[in-house]
């Protein structure tokens, strides 16, 4: 599976690996238009390293998104180096990232009240 | 830079997408990895560590597998090499508008290729503009191609271009055999009765057929027709439309109205077409030419002659027609026909005289701006093509074809061009406004100068120029950028040390650009000292402060020359004390003014001239009230000026200048000496007078006679003054003064000296300017174009610069290497157009003043001014390449 978990086994089930996965890629082209080594970066820096995402996963999803629209993928080129595919996040994008963050809120508040577990 | 491709074109070739999206991909995937390699070196991998670790995490199979819903759904085969079959217009305009995207993402290069294209389009819309209407098609009549100019020509006084007698016109006209029409015109002043202050008012005598011979109805009413021109039946005038509107509040009934002019009744007929002026200058009214079968005057050339050849009939046919003639009149009048000739030439080349001497430095400038600019357009683009090689490569070698990838190359030169397009017209017509909004009416004498402005061909022109220049800038480095050699291309990891051979278009090109800049600058240099050697020509006249204003004296009132002796006393007397007048004088002419009088000299001393002698030339002859020579500024270098004291009762006297002392007075004592002139007079030289200049200001001096104009006055005469500043409120005042005196006395052509002066220079002026423009702009576009290549250049040799300084060079090296080897382009463009210039200047040589086509100073100043421009636009990027970190400079590919 594309997301790793490097402590323990994974645990999650596919759907929700996916999912995870999807909208983490949606959050970072929130704000402004990345690549895709970039986004790759950041999952694994701001996840010290918990969640990593190679190329093999990374790209194959990245098309998958444009293709259903949530993204959009444009070629950047500058002056004296080799242009970048950048990604940045459409409207419809945004309206996916919103139902998933609102679904990951309610799942983990619900896993709050059952085990007491606080995502905070 | 490591290859990954072909670890994912493996993976990828077990998939079946899309060639284009296949190509994309393993762009994408080759950065990633690429960047991920990169990283791994910075934490201290080994290289072949780092590529390990690298091809670890791409995991083949997980890609394959991941990637299968990516696969095309086509239900046709592609073959390998094509690619889909799509409309070419759809395919085109997805790629201008994936270039306008593009473009807008690099704003810097994309403004400074717009602008450039937009200073040559827009530079010679402005010139092909102007071009048109002032010197090919000047006038607004159809026929303006077929109509022909005939004057007199005199060899042994090197009179080229004279006015026709009138008894030599009658003859002309009745024993041609080549002319539909044949025209004489003659110009006069007219007094029109009709404002309560008396207008006189520029127009002119026609004979039959002018206006057929023209080919211009009237706009409203009609023109003359055959009957007009008999006696009795002349008293008729047609109007322009100028004095239609300002005199006669654009009446539309006008048609039929009785008009006074010269006392006499005359009976509007027509009103011609707004710009309808001919002949040219300020001529406002026509009247019918009569013929006088009693004037077969042939010593009065009073007459401007045209005329509308037979249909199929040549220049050479008309010219040798008319020579026949005049050879025939020469036999028959010796006395007053010997040497005469005739000169028969285009009427258009023959109105834009004036004008066309700058038409070969306006032309010359605006097609090496327009080189230039393409040169420099044409560099950009292929450094881009050139930056992309690997880019097209990986498209090529996918099956992408060369055209398509062309295509889209040559898509991003179409949309600079067309934006360059639109710039060029925004730019031509602030010119353009910026020509016509110039304070002095330059119509009088430029026939097309009040219609100049952006024409539908200059129009057709830039969309021509604009898309030519898109297909020239944008073909030539989307072939070059499409010949790259794929293998090299695709397994290179770029060069260590650049080789010349790579960048020779780009070098090329920037030497072209420094060599037009320097051809331009030599012309605009050349023409530049010489016009100042024109400026500072001793014209025999100071014309600081000193204004002019012509004056008629009307009527029966002035028939009695003690009449017009009074006049000048009495405003001699008003005039002189006024608050700011230095002095003031009268004369029948002023230098430089268009009015000409002449007289022939028929004896000198005891010596007279028979009518066959070469001695006897004509003179211009100038009557003159004291005071004018102060007031206009001629010195007087011997004897004494005229005073009130050499009046009708005295004995007549006259001056002589420079001009006329040299060829009847040569070695001789000037002063006491006496002429004769042909009006049966004998005056005797009582001073001599530095020259002046009356004609262009390379005319040769002519000599000339002045005379008292207390012993001879005339009814026409410029009052000449001299004051400590110009002003409105002085010029009204010397109206004033003049009204004073006598209210009927016309007023008009009131004008500065120095306006006469700035008309006849205004076409030199402008071939300077143009030249002078056109180096400017060149100059600033092969800087642009010297930095583009150097900084280019800097790029490519990041590597090498690294190598260098790892290696222990300075610096002060790298700095002496990149401006070093942009000198080089430098001095070779130099060298170039030096060559060139020499060749420029040489053909220019005829029109030179004071100044050689090899001028020294000129080209030694040429080649400064191009080394310092070259150096600061060398400096800037060699400055980058000083301060390279050489570690990051290693790694760079």
């Amino acid at each position: 599976m594309a997301l790793q978990h490097m402590k323990t086994p994974s645990i999650l089930d596919r759907e929700v690996k996916r999912g995870s996965a999807e909208m983490l890629i949606l959050a970072l082209v929130e704000d402004r238009p990345r690549h895709g080594y970039e986004i790759a970066k950041l999952i694994e820096q701001r996840s010290d390293g918990v969640l990593q995402f190679h190329v093999a996963s990374l790209y194959p999803l990245l098309y998958r998104l444009e293709k259903r629209g949530l993204i959009q993928g444009h070629w950047v080129e500058k002056a004296s180096q080799r242009r970048r595919r950048f990604y940045k996040l459409t409207k419809a994008g945004q309206e996916i990232l919103k139902e998933h963050r609102r679904t990951w809120k309610e799942f983990f508040a619900a896993l709050d009240h059952v085990a007491g577990i606080n995502p905070a | 830079m490591q290859n990954w491709d072909k670890e994912i074109r493996e993976a990828l070739s077990q998939l079946t997408l899309r060639p284009v999206r296949e190509a994309e991909i393993i762009e994408e995937l080759g950065q990633h990895l690429e960047d991920r390699y990169e990283d791994l070196l910075l934490e201290g991998y080994t290289e072949d560590e780092a590529v390990q670790k690298t091809l670890s995490e791409f995991r083949q199979s997980e890609m394959i597998r991941n990637l299968r819903g990516l696969e095309r759904t086509y239900s046709e085969p592609v073959e390998l090499g094509q690619e889909p079959k799509s409309s070419h217009t759809a395919g085109l305009w997805d790629d201008l508008r994936y270039a306008f995207r593009t473009l807008l993402q690099q704003p810097g290069v994309t403004l400074i290729v717009i602008v450039t294209m937009g200073l040559g389009i827009g530079v010679n819309t402005a010139i092909f503009s102007s071009l048109e209407l002032l010197a090919f098609r000047p006038f607004d009549f159809p026929n303006q191609d077929r109509l022909i100019a005939v004057w007199e020509r005199q060899r042994e006084t090197g009179y080229a271009r004279k006015s026709v007698a009138p008894g030599n016109f009658a003859d002309w006209r009745e024993q041609n055999q080549t002319f539909e029409e044949l025209v004489a015109i003659k110009s006069s002043y007219f007094d029109l009765a009709n404002t309560s202050q008396p207008e006189r008012l520029s127009g002119h005598f026609v004979s039959t057929g002018f206006f057929t011979a023209l080919g211009t109805p009237a706009a409203l009413g009609r023109t003359f027709t055959a009957q007009d021109n008999e006696i009795g039946r002349n008293q008729v005038v047609v109007l322009s439309d100028g004095l239609w509107r300002t005199r006669f509040g654009a009446d539309p009934q006008i048609v039929g109205r009785s008009v006074k002019l010269n006392e006499e009744t005359y009976t509007i007929v027509g009103v011609m077409p707004k710009h309808f002026h001919y002949p040219v200058g300020e001529g406002q009214l026509w009247i019918p030419l009569l013929p006088d079968p009693n004037d077969r005057s042939r010593r009065d050339h009073t007459l401007q002659v045209i005329g509308l050849p037979r249909s199929g009939v040549s220049l050479t046919q008309v010219t040798e027609d008319l020579h026949r003639i005049a050879v025939g009149l020469q036999s028959v009048y010796p006395d007053t026909n010997r040497g005469v000739d005739v000169r028969v030439m285009p009427l258009v080349t023959d109105a834009t005289r004036g004008v066309r001497v700058a038409v070969p430095f306006m032309f010359i400038s605006g097609l090496l701006v327009l080189l230039v600019a393409c040169a420099n357009v044409a560099n950009i683009l292929l450094v881009r093509a050139t930056a992309r090689e690997r880019d097209i490569a990986i498209r090529l070698a996918l099956g992408g074809s060369r055209f398509r990838v062309m295509r889209q190359l040559f898509a991003h030169s179409l949309v600079l061009s067309g934006f360059g397009g639109l710039l060029g017209l925004l730019l031509a017509g602030f010119g353009i406004r910026a020509l016509r909004s110039m304070p002095q009416d330059f119509s009088m004498f430029i026939p097309g100068w009040s219609r100049i402005g952006i024409d539908q061909t200059a129009l057709a022109f830039t969309v021509a120029v604009s898309v030519l220049t898109g297909i020239l800038c944008g073909l030539i480095p989307a072939w070059m950028g499409t010949r790259v050699n794929l293998n090299q291309v695709l397994k290179d990891d770029g060069p260590s040390v650049v080789t010349r051979a790579s960048n020779r278009p780009t070098r090329w090109l920037v030497i072209s650009e420094v060599a037009f800049s320097v051809i331009l600058l030599a012309g605009a240099g050349i023409m530049f000292r010489s016009f100042r050697e024109l400026l500072h020509t001793d014209l025999g006249v100071d014309a600081t402060n000193v204004s002019t204003m012509q004056l008629s004296l009307p009527g029966e009132r002035y028939a009695a020359a003690q009449a017009r002796i009074n006049f000048a006393n009495a405003l001699a007397a008003r005039v002189s004390p006024l608050r700011g007048i230095t002095n003031m004088g009268l004369a029948t002419t002023v230098p430089l003014g268009y009015v000409h009088s002449r007289r022939e000299v028929a004896g000198i001393g005891s010596t007279f001239f028979a009518d066959t002698d070469s001695r006897r030339i004509p003179v211009t002859f100038r009557t003159i009230t004291p005071g004018y020579l102060q007031a206009i500024g001629t010195p007087l270098r011997q004897g004494r000026a005229f005073t009130e004291y050499d009046r009708e009762s005295t004995p007549r006297v006259g001056l002589v200048n420079e001009a006329f002392a040299k060829y009847f007075l040569a070695g001789k004592q000037v002063i006491g000496e006496t002429v004769f002139l042909d009006n049966g007079q004998r005056y005797e030289i009582v001073g001599l007078l530095a020259n002046v200049i009356n004609d262009d200001l390379e005319e040769r001096v002519e000599a000339e006679v002045y005379v008292p104009y207390a012993q001879e006055p005339s009814r026409d005469v410029f009052l000449v003054t001299r004051s400590d500043s110009t002003s409105d409120a002085l010029v009204q005042a010397l109206r004033g003064e003049v009204s004073a005196v006598d209210p009927s006395v016309p007023v008009f052509k009131i004008k500065p000296l120095q306006q006469y002066i700035d008309e006849r220079l205004f076409a030199k002026r402008v071939a300077v300017y143009s030249l002078a423009i056109g180096a400017f702009i060149a100059l600033l576009l092969a800087a642009v174009g010297i930095y583009s290549v150097v900084a280019y250049s800097v790029t490519q040799r990041t590597h090498e610069i690294g190598l260098r300084l790892a290696l222990g060079a300075s610096r002060s090296d790298i700095l002496r290497l990149i401006v070093g080897s942009g000198l080089r382009l430098v001095l070779t463009g130099a060298a170039i157009g030096l060559v060139g210039a020499l060749l420029l200047t040489q053909l220019l040589s005829g029109l030179l003043f004071g100044v050689s086509a090899r001028d020294p100073l000129t080209l030694v100043a040429i080649v400064s001014i191009l080394t310092v421009v070259a150096l600061l636009a060398c400096y800037l990027p060699a400055r980058r390449a000083m301060k390279l970190d050489p570690l990051n400079a290693l790694r760079y590919q």
